[in-house]
């Protein structure tokens, strides 16, 4: 196999094949929490990628010096400082989606995609390819978020690109009556085993 | 040995490290967070004083509060910044007082409360409730405001906050003397006082002398007693060590514990020879039964939830049936009093029944409504048969 071809394979395994969301069930927490808006679940997404890249890339730089005994500790406090620098990062350049995600972001800390990642993964391989590992896991999280913000939140509040008034698209008009069960968090749930039905049936089907 | 220093030195510098990175984003980030929230609470401040011209920061024990002025340096009125300890954390808010002490408007500014749980301190329909409420209101729980049931934690201690607040601000900043009684005024003696409870009056006895209340007894009251016990004489102790009425009266039974100290607030003010306004004692009401007219009567009073609709049949001068027609109480609790309250009335023939049960309060409104249904048939001059 060409070299090049491992780097993609890396970064688009967390896509679909091994989608943490879809196929891994990680990360449910703020799965469930963050998406009744496009643009929330967008946004933690975006966080999320930017810890497991800084993490995966930290601890394959450094898998040759931790310890296996103390690995897990280590790895905490690098998601840890990660996570509250980036949470830092939000509260001075995006208060709005800061707010909105709230005790979400703190907790990318336990979400376990992540430490699965520099477990399985970046403590073992190449910094390019944990990096790209890295990448593709959070891009395959934010993924699986946007799909499930976008189908909660056009069937929940009617919209797309809320809830800030100024970017709100309202899609079917004022006599709209939305399922306000998908922008509970039962509506989550539901949102979610349907979209894993289908996301199985068509991974059958086609055979991915 | 040497392995364990080994680890801990690594997780030491892993430690030292994470906090030099730490410490850098947080340089880079903290002013402009600062600054942004500055923007934020100026514009908070815009939004509940339009147009005002500049204010000045007073920071006590309490919180901070801000004098606001307009452009010919009138108090417009006052902004506090306060910290409450709510479900998980502290919740800061700040809330607007005009220059009477009146409340303007809450603005949460952090709270760290579960979502979609305490986060209901930050809804409109929980906050737009105290607004236009001053230092001359309650701002109690149940009397004038609302808890959010299943987030008692968080809306309890924000209520409590701003009454505080509200208190403080009218005390500290509008010169405005909040009446509190000096016990040391109040001559030796032992006065009756009472006030409203969580279900009826409660009737309290206190005893000053030397200038301090030396005993507080309850000598009166309709409340449920595995409740009761919450409050007493938890509360009164309380009092007695404090010298003070200004407690915490959150404990599992806080409409009790706030009739008792109400009821303790009226025995000291009549003590002073104040006015006070007590709950005006029941009239025992005595219906002659022998004077009712054979027939069945409606009649309905308030429940716990809402109306309570009787019927009750009368032959030869005695009950010999109640029906409950209508109510709207939870039926798990409801069936506590329903048939029980029915039967002893008719069992005793007579209305000064216990209604101590796992429903007292649709104890009390079946057993009035059966009041109001037969004084209704005495009122219509004895006039007969409804049927």
């Amino acid at each position: 196999m060409e070299p090049k071809n491992v780097y993609l394979q890396d970064l688009t395994r967390g896509l679909v094949k091994e989608n943490p969301v879809f196929v891994a069930l990680l990360g449910m927490c703020p799965l469930l929490g963050v998406t009744g808006f496009l643009f929330y679940g967008f946004g933690m997404g975006v966080a999320t990628t930017a810890v497991a890249f800084g993490g995966t890339l930290m601890v394959s730089l450094f898998r040759n010096l931790i310890p296996s005994q103390v690995r897990i500790p280590i790895f905490i406090v690098i998601i840890a400082t990660l996570v509250t620098v980036v949470e830092m990062s939000l509260e001075a350049f995006q208060p709005e989606l800061h707010e909105a995600l709230g005790v979400f972001v703190p907790l990318i800390v336990c979400n376990c995609l992540i430490l699965g990642r520099l477990e399985a993964f970046s403590s073992k391989k190449p910094v390019l390819r944990s990096a790209a590992d890295g990448i593709g896991a959070g891009l395959g999280f934010t993924l699986a978020l946007v799909i499930l913000a976008f189908v909660r939140e056009v069937l929940g509040h009617g919209s797309l690109l809320g809830p800030n008034p100024d970017t709100v698209i309202q899609l079917f008009g004022p006599n709209f009556e939305p399922m306000t069960i998908f922008a509970q968090p039962a509506g989550a749930f539901i949102a979610l085993g349907l979209l894993l039905a289908l996301f199985n049936m068509f991974t059958k089907r086609f055979n991915i | 040995m040497r392995e364990i220093l080994r680890l801990s030195l690594i997780l030491a510098l892993v430690g030292i490290i994470s906090a030099a990175l730490l410490t850098a984003a947080y340089n880079v980030t903290e002013p402009i967070i600062i600054e942004r929230r500055a923007a934020d609470y100026r514009q908070a401040l815009e939004n509940f004083f339009p147009g005002f011209a500049s204010f000045e920061t007073e920071q006590v024990e309490e919180g901070q509060f801000d004098l606001i002025y307009d452009d010919t340096d009138d108090l417009m009125g006052i902004m506090a910044t306060v910290a409450v300890l709510g479900y998980d954390g502290d919740i800061t808010y700040n809330l607007a007082f005009d220059d009477s002490g009146e409340i303007i408007g809450i603005n949460i500014v952090s709270h760290t409360e579960t979502p979609g749980i305490g986060d209901v301190i930050e809804r409109g329909s929980f906050q737009e409730q105290f607004e236009g409420k001053s230092h001359e209101d309650p701002i109690t729980a149940g009397e004038d405001v609302e808890i959010v049931t299943g987030a008692t934690v968080s809306t309890v201690a924000m209520i409590n906050s701003i009454r505080q607040t509200a208190d403080f601000v009218a005390q500290s900043f509008l010169g405005i003397e909040v009446e509190e009684i000096d016990f040391a005024e109040v001559p030796d003696g032992t006065y009756q006082g009472s006030a409203q409870g969580f279900i009826g009056p409660i009737v309290v006895e206190v005893e000053v002398s030397g200038g301090e209340v030396i005993d507080i007894e309850v000598i009166e009251h309709e409340e449920t007693a595995t409740y009761f016990v919450e409050s007493y004489p938890l509360i009164p102790e309380r009092i007695i060590e404090e010298q003070n009425l200004d407690i915490d009266t959150q404990t599992g039974a806080t409409g009790s514990a706030e009739g008792i100290v109400n009821a303790v607030e009226n025995a000291l003010l009549k003590a002073l020879g104040e006015d006070v306004d007590e709950p005006v004692e029941e009239e025992p009401v005595d219906i002659d039964l022998s004077e009712v007219p054979d027939g069945t009567y409606e009649g309905s009073a308030e429940g716990f939830m809402g109306p309570i609709v009787v019927e009750v049949e009368v032959a030869d001068g005695e009950i010999v049936s109640i029906e409950v027609l209508e109510h709207e109480d939870t039926p798990e609790y409801f069936r506590e009093s329903n048939p029980l309250i029915p039967d002893r009335i008719i069992d005793e023939q007579d209305f000064d029944v216990d209604t101590e049960t796992g429903a007292t309060v649709s104890a009390e409104g079946i057993l009035k409504a059966v009041l109001n249904a037969l004084s209704g048939a005495l009122d219509n001059g004895g006039g007969g048969d409804e049927n």
